[in-house]
């Protein structure tokens, strides 16, 4: 990260979303990493690296909200609705990725799709 | 085949889903377009709502005889359609937990990697700052929060702008602003998962304030056993010190402010802002008496401005959007939202914002899904050992700092549990009791003194040995503790105490004039039997029973030994024939 020296230079600095990432959120907060988070970003993290996956972000993310389906993970494939598995593994994940992150194809297990405006865009 | 398409349909209505159904098989569509039922919420103005993915379009007010010439024209947009990208995405699976939610604390939280600065600028971080260094004085600032309404998180509810305007007044060298993330209640996280997932918010808040009030340097008490939080903050303020938003002259504009992280021990009266203050100092975490109050004389001697966690991710957001805008959010004198961690006997425990005005009811069933193993709901419990229990029938109060207060409870920082029928008031009320008189300081008699003699008059209740004047001890006690404690923690320790018996007072008479427990909770006061014409005999209770107090022969009525029946319950939930009775 570069040093902002002017309130302008920060105005003026974009980090403009790429439109054709698919960005593969897993929730990394206490409670998660206790349910086994921690787990299933290094599965998706070690499948993208194996099979040379381009154009996909795993990343971590703080917590969901939804408490009781932890470990939560939020697939975003453009073109695709937001959604949110809970209760995911290892097997799950892998499943995931190749479904619905290659296939297009969203799973039929597990899902809590995240309908909620962003409120910076309200 | 691949699925090439996803529909969302609103399921109020079958005829629609049916026709979408039979067009696409018609044409032979079905193999590769997946329908799937919404419930709608919000947009109940439309009759009729689809939408239609990959294409994102989304269709309303049609009539079943329209959708044959909707597939037949490929879901363009034509006359039925209502084309519009703003409208959100309503469509839902199986659980609307996020529907009645207005996520403005938790804006960031799942959305940006916690450890990336650059995520958080990407979400507009940093640029209230910017915006406030740049073009406006500490009076316009504290002017725009005072529109926004804003109103401490930690629990009391004092207006923000007030605290920091306090502070601005005070001529002082220096200066400080404390960020309170000394979350101690049981069951509460609602900071720490805002520190975990979005800590640049808390941090850009504290500089708004210090500039503000007039402060260079701030403070984040975090306690020691959140170490992922701890971790993630000390590594935002690095990032942001690195990048020049914090630290000397930020962003060129002359203003510095430092930011430092102090580890509590985890004692929960170091949430009392005197108390937090002498244990930054170094001192044994103790309250004082106010005032003089922190805002003019606090940490170190200098004015101290202490804002809660969820108060300062408020901030960012007021200045982004204004604070006019803000303040049409919530009810007339709670603006904005409030978050709850919502947990104990409900089905979908978690995270949830809504805005202020929202019901208990609401959060409950909608957000929450309802009661677990769909028991009946007997009483929330809002403000932790602080706060109070509200009985089912008020649970369709709007949601504010006034109305909670009436119902004998608080809003607190945000605990929210709730509790079913097996749930008895007076086991409840010695939870809390055990947790204060565990966390009281000791410092003033009536917390010290009081909650212990509190505590054992509830236990005296639980184990059947209740007489008719401890009801009248309980409420004495109660009140003198409110009136003549120290601090806060004292002063309100008593809450559950009073508000159970306010709403529960049949219940406590149940256990000192019947000897019973209601909600089958307090061991000394039930009794497991087995009715000899409904048990088979199938041996699975004794199997069960941990001290093998339970005989019989096989196909044979069993009987349970009383005096060696320790009343765990293993038995009840075991038998299959109803057999065994709690009584």
């Amino acid at each position: 990260m570069e040093k902002f020296s002017s309130v302008e230079q920060l105005l003026q600095h974009s980090s403009a979303k790429k439109t054709d990432v698919t960005e593969i959120l897993v929730g990394y907060g206490t409670c998660g990493i206790a349910a086994g988070a921690d787990k299933v970003y290094q599965t998706l993290m070690d499948e993208v690296r194996d099979k040379k996956l381009k154009n996909i972000v795993v990343k971590k993310v703080g917590c969901l909200g939804l408490c009781y389906s932890e470990p939560n993970v939020e697939v975003l494939v453009p073109g695709l609705p937001p959604v949110l598995y809970g209760k995911v593994d290892s097997i799950m994940a892998l499943k995931m990725l190749d479904q619905h992150v290659i296939k297009k194809r969203i799973l039929d297990e597990n899902i809590f799709d995240k309908p909620y405006v962003d409120v910076l865009e309200r | 085949m691949p699925m090439t398409r996803t529909i969302f349909i609103s399921d109020n209505d079958p005829v629609l889903h049916d026709a979408l159904v039979t067009a696409l098989r018609d044409r032979n569509l079905q193999e590769t377009t997946r329908v799937r039922k919404t419930s709608i919420f919000g947009l109940s103005t439309y009759s009729s709502l689809m939408k239609v993915f990959p294409e994102n379009v989304m269709f309303a007010n049609f009539a079943a005889s329209d959708i044959a010439d909707m597939v037949d024209s490929d879901f363009a947009p034509n006359k039925f359609s209502y084309k519009d990208e703003t409208l959100p995405f309503v469509g839902t699976g199986p659980v609307p937990f996020y529907h009645k939610q207005y996520r403005i604390v938790l804006r960031n939280c799942g959305v940006i990697n916690p450890e990336s600065i650059e995520d958080y600028i990407g979400r507009q971080g940093y640029k209230a700052l910017a915006k406030i260094l740049s073009s406006m004085s500490q009076e316009q600032v504290i002017e725009e929060m005072k529109a926004s309404g804003l109103r401490g998180r930690g629990g009391a509810g004092f207006p923000t702008w007030m605290k920091w305007n306090f502070s601005r007044q005070v001529e002082a060298a220096e200066k400080c602003i404390v960020c309170n993330a000394d979350e101690g209640d049981p069951g509460a996280y609602m900071d720490r998962a805002v520190l975990e997932g979005d800590p640049h918010s808390v941090l850009e808040g504290m500089a708004i304030a210090g500039f503000a009030a007039g402060a260079q340097r701030g403070y984040v008490y975090c306690r020691a056993e959140y170490p992922l939080a701890i971790e993630r903050v000390e590594r935002a303020i690095s990032d942001a010190e690195k990048a020049g938003l914090l630290g000397d002259n930020i962003l060129g504009t002359g203003f510095s402010f430092h930011i430092e992280l102090r580890l509590g021990a985890g004692a929960f009266v170091c949430g009392e802002e005197t108390a937090l203050i002498a244990s930054i100092e170094g001192n044994r975490g103790m309250p004082r008496p106010r005032p003089p109050f922190p805002a003019v004389k606090g940490l170190w001697g200098m004015p101290t401005v202490i804002n809660n966690v969820e108060t300062l991710a408020n901030v960012p957001y007021i200045f982004l959007k204004g604070g006019a805008h803000y303040a049409k959010i919530g009810t007339e004198k709670s603006k904005g939202t409030k978050v709850f961690a919502l947990t104990g006997k409900v089905k979908h425990s978690g995270l949830v914002e809504v805005p202020m005005g929202t019901t208990l009811r609401e959060i409950v069933y909608d957000v929450g899904g309802g009661i677990l193993k769909n028991r009946k709901i007997k009483a929330v419990q809002t403000g932790g050992p602080s706060g109070g229990v509200i009985a089912e029938q008020y649970l369709d109060t709007p949601i504010s700092y006034e109305s909670l207060s009436e119902l004998g409870s608080i809003m607190g920082s945000g605990g929210m549990i709730v509790m079913d029928e097996t749930d008895c008031v007076v086991d409840i009320s010695k939870f809390y009791l055990q947790f204060t008189v565990d966390e009281s300081c000791g410092k003033c008699s009536p917390c010290r003194i009081g909650g212990v003699q509190l505590l054992s008059l509830l236990n005296k209740i639980s184990r059947g040995e209740g007489e008719n004047e401890d009801i009248a001890k309980l409420k004495q006690i109660s009140k003198a503790m409110q009136v003549a404690s120290l601090c806060g923690l004292g002063q309100t320790s008593s809450n559950p105490v009073v508000s159970t018996l306010r709403y529960f007072a049949d219940e406590y008479a149940a256990h000192v004039d019947h000897k019973k427990c209601p909600a089958g909770k307090c061991r000394a006061l039930i009794k497991f039997m087995i009715d000899p014409e409904k048990c088979r005999g199938c041996g699975l209770c004794a199997r069960r029973c941990p001290v093998k107090c339970i005989t019989g022969e096989s196909k044979k009525p069993h009987v349970i030994d009383q005096s060696q029946c320790i009343k765990c319950g293993e038995c009840f939930s075991a038998c299959k024939f109803k057999s065994v009775t709690r009584d």
